[in-house]
């Protein structure tokens, strides 16, 4: 037992918690820019499930895992599209339109499956592309540092990139300011002249990348292959957070964070003989302890006033 | 000085339901002055603006800026070309800063990114050259309301308003505030800017307009240089000087009345600022108590702190004898109060729901409406048909959405539910509120008629018509206080309602503690 | 009176007949996007020949139920989890109450109906009343599982959405492993329980069918949940709230209460769901997912517009499909129950979107004015 908690300060666990970690931000990401702007999109599971499986497709039937990102791409914008348009031109409820669009992937990926494959498996038997995994010269040779940094898939640098440039664009772009003013209030927003359907549209792509691509990191690097419900919740925890931060991208990433390292311990725990479908609740509990401890405290705050 | 900068020709609104805001308005407004518009709530003040500021599109008529015609597709034009706008209800983002407030939609920037440093700077310089002492890194949320006001007032000059329209500007202000502000409007006038003062509170007007235009159901009643006139003169244009008849003839005295309501010592704060300061009055049974007031003087806070809609926070009221102000809702009712709201469509009916429904909601619970489990949908369908013939709702069935019915009616539909309880004490806030005469008639008579019966009736109005004619005694609020009662009507002359109501005079404290009954 | 109603006649612009033609064209428009995707996929050498194979596949998927009694109790079968989903849902949806844990709430409650299933030490031999502990232990379960968001939601105004579907996660991983350790055959490893008592099974009513006696438990809920919608003190409350907390609020009506009382009924009606499912259907505890019943649940009460009816004919319509799916699988590579999804997601696109053919309805009422001056 001291073994297994003296290896959660090893770097090769940090290394872990940041290969579990990479689809975890990406689906914050997508639950935050999204809500950031006033449109919740609780739709990440269901995007990320379409983005693994396309990705695995479109690299197989093109042979390049480059034209598969590319199409994995195109399948976010697209379920962006969707989501955007029946709420905002459509009036029809973000929420419903979510659990719409989830329980679709998780049948129509299952039935594509079947049509591709014959099986309702896996997509073993496609010749699926993976994206490298990156190197860093020199870096990698860094004994501890070149463990924790380098050496992880293309996808987690991305996610990284993109996290900075996302928290750039939120903070320190006109563009940011816009979409926060078009959540907080649209009427103020729109009373300054910001086109809000046009800033919640963006925002809304945005989001449905970020949800695809963290979808195509399961399938095409973690994995080689699609599996049925390979999503596993991951895109729920993703809007757990987005609700734990609000519109705080510095809040969402650290809880995204803390999941991460509840989902490395997972992981570890996995190999011992305790159960294992016990084991695997406990980023759950952490996000539900999280969400209760925020709605008390802000339940105490409503009563001081 | 005296050059037209704004010129309003023959503006008419016609809403689609028919409703007319405006009726042929004339209004010239001169660059460097400032110009009140004062009128009732209701008069169509508001709908002006809004057609100034391109939010609404008038039905006819023309406006000309700066010699020119104009035809804004909306507010951003409006905008654009020099016309800034203080909505009564803040446009601001409470977790932005001020600078990020007044420069959002217009933001300084270097390359891609927003320059927050220029921001803040030309904010800070803005409100250094204005006067206003504030930090333009504080977030909006930790401001109190008049310097969010202020803020509102930086973002039109930010982007380089020359005609700044205040509506109400006042109406959530302490009297020092209102003081800064207005030395604020001078400087304005000094630096050419044009202000349209929206208001009607008339001692205000009358302290800092050049010109006053008043407007009455939707018409100009002339405009007028602030020194050539009076404020009785004023008060009469604005109320109008005929009285409608009163009801006097359809009430009855009624005998051996006991206290029904009595509410002593009534205090209520939000955010640490009193909105009612120890209020203390009562009624009996038989008894129409006006509150007159203009709006957003206590009234609300009153008649929700009393009803349960807002948290009770110090003082006692009576019903009947027994003390309520520590019930909940549901027991309040049970006491013997009836509450007609203020908003018929967010508290007083859920218009999603029929008719029948939406007139037992007070009382469903009760043995002749319900068992321990089930409801009994017979004497409920019965009750709501002999409901609806006798307010005479116009409609197919009692089973008609509310929200299919037309304003008088679904009031008649609140009024009916709330009649239904044979209540001790019935408070009507707003009763007849844009709502056609007919209908406004028929609920005056309904509450004629529980008086008659012995209830005691609270009436908050801000039809001061309405007040005059329905009640037996009169309280004035101003500034969450009583400063005056009248135990009768009689010879009350609605220009002398008005200098109380506009905080020009108040009555002895003698005089006042008669609002309450001794017994 | 008499008049004024003889002049009201049939207009497809009402809004009672329109909304039935939204639900008729969003179902064309489902049906008609199932086939385009049957076109893509199907085999066939030319255009002609797929669009008339997609064809002859289409129709068999639309007619296949009517074929046999067999195939149409398989509809029914199909149809008892869905509307048991549906109706704890929409209890939720009519307060006002986004909440989604009857997903979770579905597996948990079935652990707890295996529990006693599994044992004829906890049951008594008599088929009626072994069924009956069965559900009701697992209604019960359901209903006190449901307490706790129910709880959070009521006192300090918790994001019940959210802390349903995490409940969700953490109460698969807490079922699956009770199953595994506790309810399986012992001494051997496996992600099933151990086989149901075969009294407390539910028997089948329709001779040669797989219909079982949940199907008249299910209607029965059906009329329970219309009667506490529509005839109780309870259901008046809830739909008032739903329509309108303020009003509700003004009225006197306490929400703490209400909210309690919801959650617990929708739990226990979610709960029942789960073991009439699994006892008429099932020979053991088979699920090693959550089964996706409770999110279907609350696609039924949004086609169903939040109406027990409403949800039961919803229910009927994608089993009816979804069975029809499943019976043709193996006559056709490109059919699987899966399929059925691309119905379910347009629907529920169209049926939410408010703004969905009113444009079109506008168009007509304008007409209409203009005709009558």
């Amino acid at each position: 037992m001291s073994d297994m908690i003296s290896s959660f300060f090893t770097p090769s666990f940090v290394a872990l918690v940041i290969r579990v970690g990479t689809p975890l931000l990406f689906a914050s990401m997508s639950a935050y820019v999204a809500s950031l702007a006033g449109i919740p999109n609780i739709a990440v599971e269901g995007i990320m499930l379409f983005g693994a499986l396309f990705g695995v497709y479109f690299s197989a039937i093109s042979g390049s895992a480059w034209i598969g990102l590319l199409g994995v791409l195109a399948v976010g914008v697209v379920l962006a599209l969707v989501l955007a348009f029946f709420t905002m031109k459509m009036k029809a409820d973000p929420i419903m339109i979510g659990i719409a669009l989830n329980l679709f992937a998780t049948d129509f990926s299952v039935w594509l499956l079947l049509v591709w494959t014959g099986s309702k498996g896996t997509t073993a038997n496609l010749p699926s592309k993976v994206l490298p995994t990156v190197n860093i010269p020199f870096i990698e040779n860094i004994p501890i540092i070149g463990t924790i940094i380098s050496g992880h898939y293309f996808l987690t640098y991305v996610c990284i990139v993109m996290a900075i440039l996302l928290a750039i664009l939120v903070y320190k772009t006109p563009f940011g300011l816009h979409m926060q003013a078009c959540g907080l209030d649209e009427h103020a927003a729109d009373s300054v002249g910001i086109k809000v359907n046009r800033v919640r549209l963006i925002a809304v792509i945005m989001s449905g990348i970020f949800a695809a691509l963290g979808g195509a990191y399961l399938s095409m690097g973690y994995l080689s292959i699609f599996s049925n419900n390979m999503t596993a919740s991951r895109g729920w925890i993703g809007i757990a957070a987005q609700a734990v931060g609000g519109g705080n991208f510095l809040i969402v990433t650290l809880t995204t964070g803390v999941f991460a390292i509840a989902q490395g311990i997972v992981s570890k725990l996995a190999l011992t003989s305790l159960p294992s479908d016990l084991i695997n609740t406990i980023p759950y509990v952490c996000v539900l302890i999280g969400l209760i401890g925020l709605s008390v405290k802000e339940y105490r705050k409503r009563r001081a006033r | 000085m005296s050059d037209t900068i704004l010129k309003l020709e023959d503006i008419t609104k016609i809403y689609p339901n028919g409703t007319v805001a405006n009726r042929n308005i004339n209004i010239e407004l001169r660059k460097g002055e400032i110009h009140s518009i004062v009128g009732e709530n209701g008069a169509g003040k508001s709908t002006l603006m809004k057609i100034i500021f391109a939010i609404e599109k008038q039905t006819s008529g023309k406006i000309y800026y700066k010699g020119q015609e104009i035809n804004y597709q909306g507010s951003m034009e409006a905008i654009e070309n020099g016309i800034g706008m203080v909505h009564q209800h803040f446009m601001l983002i409470p977790s932005f800063t001020v600078a990020q407030n007044i420069v959002l939609g217009a933001e300084p920037s270097k390359s891609a990114f927003i320059d927050m440093k220029e921001a803040v700077r030309r904010t800070q310089e803005l409100a250094h050259k204005y006067n206003f002492d504030i930090d333009v890194t504080q977030k909006v949320g930790s401001l109190t309301v008049s310097e969010k006001q202020k803020v509102e007032i930086l973002k039109t000059l930010y982007r380089n308003a020359e005609v700044i329209i205040l509506d109400e500007p006042t109406a959530v202000l302490t009297p020092q505030e209102t003081e800064a502000l207005f030395e604020q409007l001078e400087k304005f006038k000094e630096t050419g800017h044009t202000i349209v003062f929206i208001s009607h509170k008339l001692n205000e007007v009358m302290q800092i307009s050049d010109r006053i235009t008043v407007i009455r159901n939707g018409e100009t009643k002339g405009t007028y240089a602030a020194a050539d006139i009076t404020m009785d003169k004023l008060t009469e244009l604005i109320i109008g000087a005929k009285l409608e008849d009163s009801y006097d003839e359809f009430k009855h005295p009624v005998k051996d009345a006991k206290m029904l309501l009595d509410v002593q010592h009534l205090k209520y704060s939000e955010h640490g600022v009193g909105k009612v300061n120890d209020v203390s009055f009562s009624i009996r049974g038989g008894e129409i108590l006006g509150i007159a007031g203009v709006q957003g003087n206590g009234q609300e806070q009153l008649i929700k702190a009393i009803t349960g809609l807002l948290p009770f926070q110090d003082g006692v009221v009576k019903v009947d004898g027994t003390e309520i102000q520590g019930m909940n809702i549901a027991q309040k009712r049970d006491a013997g109060m009836s509450y007609i709201p203020e908003d018929r469509m967010v508290d007083g009916t859920a218009p999603g729901a029929s008719i029948r429904d939406n007139l037992i909601s007070t009382y469903y619970q009760k043995p002749k409406y319900a068992g321990k489990i089930f409801t009994k949908d017979g004497v409920i369908r019965e009750e709501s048909k002999m409901l609806i013939d006798r307010f005479s709702v116009k409609t197919q069935s009692e089973k008609e959405k509310v929200s299919a019915l037309s304003g008088g009616n679904i009031q008649k539909v609140v009024v009916a539910r709330e009649w239904n309880t044979q209540p001790k004490l019935m408070i009507a806030e707003q009763p007849t509120r844009g709502i056609d005469i007919g209908s406004a008639a028929y609920i005056h008579h309904q509450l004629i008629d529980m008086r008659n019966n012995g209830a005691a009736v609270l009436l908050v109005s801000a039809d001061l018509n309405e007040v005059l004619k329905l009640s037996d005694r009169l309280i004035v609020m101003y500034e969450g206080e009583i400063v005056a009662h009248f135990a009768s009507l009689k010879g009350v002359t609605e220009s002398q309602l008005g200098l109380y109501m506009l905080g020009v005079e108040h009555q002895s404290e003698k005089e006042i503690r008669e609002a309450s009954y001794d017994d | 009176m008499t008049t004024e109603k003889a002049k009201k006649r049939f207009r497809i612009t009402d809004e009672g007949p329109f909304e039935v033609l939204r639900i008729l064209v969003s179902i064309l428009i489902a049906l008609a996007v199932t086939f385009v995707v049957l076109c893509f996929v199907i085999e066939g050498d030319s255009i002609p020949a797929r669009l008339g194979n997609a064809g002859a596949t289409f129709i068999k998927l639309l007619t296949y139920p009517c074929k046999n009694m067999f195939y149409f109790g398989y509809v029914l079968v199909k149809m008892v989890p869905l509307t048991f989903a549906g109706l704890a849902t929409l209890l939720y949806f009519r307060t006002g109450l986004f909440n989604l844990s009857t997903e979770g709430v579905f597996y948990i409650a079935g652990v707890a109906c295996t529990y006693f299933a599994v044992s004829e030490a906890r049951l008594t031999g008599n088929p009626f009343i072994d069924s009956a502990i069965c559900i009701v232990a697992a209604g019960l379960c359901g209903g006190i599982i449901a307490l706790l968001p129910g709880y959070l939601k009521a006192k300090f105004q918790a994001n019940e959405m959210v802390i349903s579907l995490m409940m969700n996660s953490i109460l698969f991983g807490i079922g699956f492993w009770m199953i595994k350790t506790f309810l399986a055959i012992s001494g051997v490893t496996g992600t099933s329980s151990a086989p149901f008592v075969a009294s407390a099974r539910l028997t089948t009513i329709i001779p040669k069918t797989q219909v079982h006696s949940g199907i008249i438990i299910v209607l029965v809920m059906v009329v329970l949940v219309y009667i506490l919608l529509f005839k109780t003190k309870l259901g008046y409350a809830i739909r008032i709230t739903g329509l309108n907390q303020n009003f509700a609020r003004y009225s006197g009506m306490g929400a703490f209460g209400l909210f309690m009382s919801v959650h617990f009924l929708a739990g226990f009606i979610g709960g029942m769901g789960s073991a009439v499912e699994l006892l008429g259907v099932y020979q053991s505890f088979t699920w090693s997912q959550l089964p996706g019943l409770g999110f279907t649940g609350a696609l039924m009460a949004m086609l169903g517009k939040n109406h027990p009816i409403g949800v039961t004919v919803a229910a009927f319509g994608i089993s009816y499909l979804r069975a029809s799916a499943q019976l043709l699988a193996n006559s056709s590579p490109v059919i699987d129950i899966k399929l059925v999804s691309v119905v379910e997601v347009i629907l529920t696109l169209l049926i939410s979107s408010q703004y969905f053919l009113r444009s079109w309805r506008e168009k007509q009422l304008l007409k209409e004015e203009q005709c009558n001056e």
